[in-house]
């Protein structure tokens, strides 16, 4: 196991402001306390070269996982070993094995130019010269960084800037990487090459990826396992078709334009109950569960009207996601 | 895989180099930052030359030493540092978040914190001695270290002043990780160590209980001390004790800075997402 937490749990203490001029005044003498229990209970194992989805709402508690498999947190309970190691306790040996990217934060040197920060880092982890060129040489490629790798990091758009982070971030080969909402404001373009980038490291260089995101085809495309947490617990941990088929039940739909007016749409006898049916006019949208087939819902339909633009959809992912975040 | 010395020392000066190269960026703010020192240390010129027409000592400060007194205690003041101070960097760090990378990296903090103080710090000695030497051209009564010894031993001096002054504001630094914005701190950290350092007032021109609560705290060793020595105020002996105590401080108050750190670390909330 390259990561091992077990009943990992952080709480906050909050202090509350009073409301007002006078509330102000007096939590300056006496605050209120508020503990929020932000992740409870969160066993995660993942094994060498796995790369998990870690998804859940805003505040869900993903962020302060991640940051306290990383060893910037410590837990309020529980255990985390990182290869092997506790990252609180061994803070300094951690960090040889562990990179991050975190998207609302920079790791580079705001004023010094994308390779400066490279070469700082090179110096900082101790990277072999041979090893360092050959990483920066890939990277700088496949990312391609090198047509603004001498422009100081503030004057990068936020695509530049992240392909910079994600290469800095894997310099020193770490074995883990923390990716935390790597793509987010990013454009489709960057996305795409930031994504094609992560599959490539992980398969190439079989680096254990923790990923957060709330771009859901991030997680579809790189995700073997998801791992759900809402409100600081896990929901789910398994396979997308796993979430989907325990989630997607009422999320399957066929929808269709109809070439004449029909009053009333009916379906078979059996299908009852398994069905809603969804109409504007001629716009008509068919849900259904998983007892129901959709190519024999066609079949009836065609049978009896005329159609056209049928457009058929298995379970959308936003839709399970939601579901699984409502439950 | 234990690392060599080389290596430690080469990812420390990673960090030394790293904000050397930022200072350059900013070369407008150094200039600036000279510019408001030059005005300030002129108009302390001109109030001490006030007091100095009404009588001809004070405290067994004559004329030119009090100017001597004066300059050097400001250019070491400007060594130090007092504005690219190492607290800011902290504060920041915290406020927005970025602290996350730097417990992430293999390093030791309060360590890093050091080299990449140096880095301004090349500045700042750049700056003090361009000070000096300026001072020196209009005002004959500037004299140089009473001695080459106490030359070099006014150098060393400093060296540890210097890592005094660094503890103080690593340490009113870290109170950020309680505190979120330590604005407040960082004023009343400079003026207490402006004025108990004996930046503003040779500490021997002060009521005597004074001088002994000041004896006590270790304020003085950081600006004072060194001064007294430049000045040959202080035989060989005594500077040679005087640094001896400044090291003592110096290790304290570096041992205190780690060990608040630990306990920082142990209670951080990141902020945001």
């Amino acid at each position: 196991m390259v990561i091992e937490a077990s009943g990992l749990a952080k709480d906050y203490v909050i202090h509350l402001k009073g409301k007002g001029l006078m509330g102000m005044a007096k939590s300056l003498l006496r605050s209120e306390k508020k503990v929020v229990h932000a992740v409870q209970d969160v066993n995660l194992n993942m094994e060498e070269g796995e790369l998990v989805g870690y998804i859940g709402p805003n505040g869900a508690g993903k962020s302060t996982t991640i940051k306290m498999l990383s060893g910037i947190l410590t837990p309020t309970k529980g255990s985390v070993r990182v290869c092997g190691i506790d990252p609180q306790k061994k803070r300094i040996q951690n960090a040889m094995n562990v990179g991050a990217v975190f998207g609302q934060k920079t790791q580079l040197w705001w004023d010094l130019p994308v390779r400066e920060t490279f070469d700082l880092l090179r110096r900082m982890y101790n990277i072999p010269m041979e090893r360092y060129k050959r990483n920066v040489d890939e990277f700088m490629d496949y990312l391609d960084i090198g047509a603004f790798a001498e422009q100081p990091v503030r004057q990068l758009s936020l695509g530049q800037r992240m392909r910079a982070e994600i290469a800095a971030s894997l310099l020193h080969d770490p074995k883990v990487l923390f990716l935390d909402e790597p793509t987010i404001g990013l454009d489709v373009n960057v996305k795409v090459s930031m994504r094609e980038f992560v599959k490539k490291i992980n398969k190439e260089r079989n680096v254990t990826i923790l990923l957060t995101t709330h771009d859901l085809q991030d997680i579809e495309e790189l995700a073997k396992r998801i791992v759900v947490i809402n409100h600081g617990q896990v929901g789910f941990d398994g396979s997308m078709e796993e979430l989907a088929s325990k989630y997607a039940d009422g999320k399957r739909s066929v929808s269709f334009t109809l070439q004449q007016d029909v009053p009333e749409i009916t379906l078979p006898e059996k299908m009852a109950g398994h069905y809603t049916i969804e109409r504007e006019g001629r716009q008509v949208k068919i849900r259904h569960d998983g007892h129901v087939n959709a190519s024999d819902l066609i079949v009836a339909l065609i049978q009896k009207y005329r159609l056209k633009d049928i457009d058929i959809r298995g379970p959308q992912i936003e839709d399970v996601v939601m579901e699984v975040y409502r439950s | 895989m234990r690392e060599t010395g080389i290596q430690t020392i080469r990812k420390y000066y990673a960090f030394f180099s790293a904000n050397l190269q930022e200072a350059m960026v900013y070369r407008f703010a150094f200039f600036n930052n000279f510019l408001a020192e030059l005005i300030k240390v002129c108009v302390m010129l001109a109030v001490w030359m006030a007091v100095y027409r009404q009588r001809s000592t004070i405290a067994g400060f004559d004329y030119p030493m009090m100017i001597t007194y004066l300059l050097v205690s400001q250019a070491v003041n400007n060594i130090y540092g007092f504005r690219n101070d190492a607290e800011r960097p902290i504060s920041n760090k915290i406020r927005k978040g970025t602290i996350v990378f730097d417990l992430l990296r293999p390093v030791k903090f309060v360590n890093a914190r050091l080299a990449e103080n140096l880095g301004q710090t090349v500045f700042q000695v750049l700056f003090a001695v361009l000070m000096m030497t300026g001072f020196h051209i209009f005002l004959p009564e500037l004299s140089g270290p009473s001695s080459g010894l106490h030359g070099i031993l006014f150098v060393f001096s400093v060296s540890a002043g210097f890592l005094i002054m660094f503890s103080v504001s690593i340490m009113s630094g870290l109170l950020s990780f309680w505190l979120m914005n330590n604005w407040g701190l960082r004023n009343a950290k400079a003026a207490i160590v402006n004025f108990f350092s004996g930046a503003l007032v040779p500490i021997v021109m002060l009521p005597e209980w004074m001088q002994k609560v000041m004896n006590i705290l270790p304020f003085k060793n950081i600006v004072y001390v060194p001064t007294m020595i430049y000045m040959g105020q202080y035989g060989i002996r005594e500077s040679l004790l005087s640094i001896g105590i400044q090291i003592f401080w110096a290790a304290a108050m570096w041992l205190m800075a780690k060990g608040l750190f630990r306990l920082a670390i142990r209670r951080v909330s990141v902020n945001g997402g």
